[in-house]
């Protein structure tokens, strides 16, 4: 039985149909019962989140590059929706793609230089590329005398309609997914699995690494950017500190390696978990500080005893069986 | 094995620092043949390979391949104009199937094949180098004999002109040697061009069209393998080592 | 006169930048780890001063006898419970690991102590003196002379005892080490333990120029990573150099523009040191000498 679960898992379109389905049922949610608000928003958080982790899991969980900045282009992608929504009255999902791909380009401006860098000294980079944008976004506009981001004050957006939103999130979701399924079936996905293992081997062996990494961080950043989009146009208020902060490139990098980095579905699983401990946590014990010292305590116990996260734990428990859940790279995974 | 020169290096030099490691040495390699390099340790022998790899760049001197100038393109580079390298410490893709690993120099090398027809290459690859029955298993849990066929099944996907091979025989048992010439007997057949540093003597010495000779860096000799055998200079270079010429 | 007084100003925040900074290098020169939780063990050495002196009255500086020892402690006990543990994988994982300390380092303060700023007062904490008509904070001159004690303490320590020079080879080459018969293990430990009562000690210092929370130390984490880089990660004396340039950078870019870029000099040289100079100044400096 197990092993015709494995035969299953191997195929893609397995996982992508898996996540249709998915698709399907969370937006049935408003249409089914359209007084449940408090579902709908534990919902469009957990699609979030799982869009934010999926997305980070291309350059950190397949191509193996760490980034502590992720933040920077959430931010891109939330301003420039909020700046264009706010200036020139456009409809905020219409700018979607123009954030996505704004992020994405400064994805590659600050990727070219630092993806050359190697494990620990990349992630050390990313911090300081995370805060110097974040510094950035905050003095903009005293620097250059305009007024673009509004600064510490915030920028103050109009009320659009929520489900909107949503609808657009879960396509955003599936779409995330389904990138992240396709590009580890495929050749790219081979070759930044490679350079995660042995990025000279990969050289020598004809992998163009700069190339592929740059591609991966723009593809990571581009879904990130669009996250970003989606959250200004439910928030309808964006404030540069919180969306540039370190804190939520914390929980980015938190969210896939505690679900199960390098997988396709950790990061749904480390996004669950993460809106679980937020909201349950939160309401039960009042404190923020909490959620983070069971990240803190998580993060530590996995990185020493399950690499694999979550993930790797259900495969442990027989759950999913083992062969399903391979590391990097491995034939059938989860 | 024809005249016709491939792979040429004209006062090829290396510095790191103060450390001279190749100290202008001047090479011609024919198309098909089987060229040793040999040396004492710290000859400078895995240098000037990695000068021919593309992980090195010159710090002085031309490296020509099929008459073009090629000193300094990184690896990739030098891989997609038709040069592959084994390494020395033996590095497969651990996570990976011994399959998928050839299909990462099947998918990026110069074979340009992808999909179905990439797999039906790597199985070709894999019987080739005979890793059939080891298809399955992660590059982490081979023998050392497997992974070094798998260095060479990975990059003879590529389909290279020229194949560095960085002791490819070292650690391995009388059998496993004795199968490993026979595959690199095999490679040459089909056409492939080989560099090899060895210091594993039977295995160089009964390969090899000619074998250049270095030490300190410098070219000392250069010939076919009976010659450098009888070679005074060579052996002078090797004293205190007993060279094995069978 | 303006000049003199930026230079000044530039050399004793210098001073604190560096007192900051040894302990994070030491760590990565001799185990080639990047300790994330660094910024944790600032943050404690400065709740522990501020509690010493909460209930005791004991001066910061007094106090360093007191924290010195216990980080150590501390840092022995992290790197043998958990970071050996995954010594031999690839770095990236002990820098999660550590992450991941740094992460429960903090929030158990803020869980502790709460969120407000807290500040260590002692009776000379206004009073300046008259340098050759510069005029100076005692804390900050407190501090920096503080950060010469240890350099020097710690240059002597790593050339002369024989403990020293164990922590310097093994940065150097392990396998040698192990081979001449010095416990690898053993000394890791000790120069983590080292690293981490440094990390300390700076935290109880700072006391006396900041008022923190337990978020300090992330944004002198940054700028430490900055001067190690530049630095060169195994010099000690490349520390103190590379403190003194940033603090310099930074003065002239609050005098030239924004006092709110300041931090971003910091980030912008880290990213572009790390880009272009991987070995710092250090390595740039022995190009020369030998070509």
């Amino acid at each position: 039985m197990s092993a015709r679960l494995a035969q299953l898992a191997r195929s893609s379109w397995i996982h992508l149909a898996a996540v249709v389905i998915i698709g399907l049922v969370v937006a049935a949610v408003p249409i089914i019962d359209a007084r449940s608000f408090n579902l709908q928003r534990v919902a469009f958080f957990v699609l979030w989140y799982a869009i934010l982790a999926g997305a980070w899991n291309i350059i950190g969980g397949y191509a193996g590059q760490i980034s502590f900045g992720h933040s920077a282009f959430l931010g891109m992608g939330a301003y420039t929706t909020g700046i264009l929504w706010y200036t020139f009255h456009f409809d905020p999902l219409l700018t979607l793609p123009v954030a996505a791909l704004i992020a994405a380009l400064y994805s590659i401006l600050v990727g070219a230089p630092t993806l050359r860098l190697r494990g620990p000294y990349f992630a050390i980079a990313t911090i300081g590329v995370g805060e110097a944008t974040r510094l950035i976004a905050v003095n903009v506009d005293d620097i250059l005398g305009i007024k673009l981001t509004h600064g510490v004050t915030g920028l103050p957006l109009p009320s659009y309609d929520a489900e909107t939103v949503y609808f657009a999130t879960v396509v955003v979701f599936v779409i995330a997914m389904a990138v992240t399924i396709w590009i580890r079936a495929g050749r790219f996905g081979l070759g930044l699995f490679a350079i995660n293992m042995d990025r000279d081997a990969a050289e020598t062996a004809g992998v163009p690494t700069a190339r592929l990494q740059v591609i991966a961080l723009a593809v990571s950043a581009f879904l990130c950017g669009a996250a970003g989009s989606l959250y200004a146009a439910r928030q309808q208020y964006l404030d540069p500190s919180t969306m540039f902060s370190f804190n939520i490139s914390i929980a980015i990098v938190l969210m896939p390696v505690v679900g199960g980095i390098g997988t396709i579905w950790g990061p749904v699983f480390g996004a669950i978990l993460y809106s679980a401990v937020q909201d349950q946590i939160t309401s039960l014990v009042r404190n923020p500080f909490v959620p983070t010292l069971i990240y803190g305590v998580l993060l530590v116990v996995i990185v020493m005893f399950e690499p694999l996260g979550i993930g790797g734990l259900l495969s442990r428990l027989g759950v999913v069986g083992r062969k399903l859940v391979m590391p990097r790279g491995g034939d059938a995974d989860v | 094995m024809s005249d016709e020169i491939i792979l040429s290096g004209a006062g090829v030099s290396k510095r790191f620092g103060g450390l001279v490691a190749v100290n202008s040495v001047d090479f011609d390699i024919r198309r098909g043949e089987i060229f040793g390099l040999i040396g004492p340790n710290g000859a400078g022998k895995t240098t000037l390979f990695r000068l021919l790899s593309g992980v090195y760049r010159p710090t002085a001197g031309l490296i020509r391949l099929h008459g073009r100038e090629v000193g300094g393109l990184p690896a990739h580079k030098m891989n997609a104009l038709g040069v592959a390298t084994t390494h020395q410490i033996v590095r497969p893709f651990a996570d990976m199937t011994v399959r998928k690993n050839v299909l990462v120099g099947v998918e990026y090398g110069r074979s340009g094949l992808r999909g179905a027809a990439a797999r039906a290459e790597t199985d070709r690859v894999l019987e080739l180098m005979q890793l059939e029955p080891h298809a399955e298993t992660l590059g982490r849990s081979l023998t050392l004999a497997r992974r070094k066929r798998l260095e060479v099944a990975r990059a003879m996907a590529t389909r290279p002109d020229v194949l560095l091979l960085d002791e490819v025989a070292a650690g391995l048992n009388p059998t496993e040697g004795a199968r490993m010439i026979e595959l690199i007997r095999k490679v040459r057949d089909s056409g492939v061009t080989i560099v090899m540093v060895e210091h594993v003597m039977k295995a160089i010495m009964s390969l090899s069209d000619r074998i250049m000779v270095m030490d300190l860096g410098r070219r000392i000799a250069l010939g076919p393998p009976a010659q450098i055998a009888d070679d005074p200079i060579v052996i002078k270079a090797y004293l205190g080592e007993r060279a094995v010429a069978s | 006169m303006r000049l003199i007084e930026a230079l000044v100003s530039a050399l004793l925040v210098a001073g604190l930048y560096a007192s900051s900074s040894y302990g994070l290098a030491l760590i990565y020169g001799v185990m080639k780890i990047i300790n994330l939780a660094n910024a944790g063990t600032m943050m404690l050495g400065a709740f522990m001063t501020w509690v010493l002196w909460q209930w005791i009255g004991i001066d910061p500086v007094i106090s360093v006898i007191l924290v010195a020892p216990t980080c150590f402690v501390l840092g022995a006990l992290i790197e043998i419970l958990l970071v050996r543990r995954v010594s031999g994988q690839a770095p990236i994982v002990s820098l999660l690991l550590l992450f991941g300390v740094w992460l429960v380092m903090e929030s158990a303060a803020y869980l502790i102590f709460g969120g407000e700023t807290r500040g260590v007062v002692p009776a000379y904490s206004q009073a300046t003196l008259d340098v050759g008509g510069v005029i100076v904070p005692v804390t900050r001159l407190v501090v920096f002379l503080a950060s010469i004690v240890i350099l020097v303490g710690l240059e002597l320590f790593l050339r002369r005892s024989f403990l020293g020079r164990a922590i310097r080879a093994l940065a150097q080459d392990r396998e040698a080490c192990a081979l001449a018969g010095i416990d690898t293990r053993r000394v890791g430990t000790l120069a983590f333990g080292l690293g981490t009562a440094l990390a300390g000690t700076a935290g109880a210092l700072l006391t006396l120029v900041f008022s923190f929370d337990p978020d300090f130390g992330r944004v002198l984490q940054l700028k430490s990573f900055t001067i190690i880089v530049l630095g060169g990660l195994e010099s000690i004396p490349g520390v103190a150099f590379a403190s003194f340039l940033l603090a310099l950078a930074e003065n002239l870019t609050v005098t030239l523009s924004k006092p709110a870029l300041e931090n971003l000099v910091s980030f912008v040289v880290l990213v572009v040191v790390l880009v272009v100079m991987p070995g710092g100044l250090a390595a740039l400096l022995r190009r020369r000498r030998l070509a």
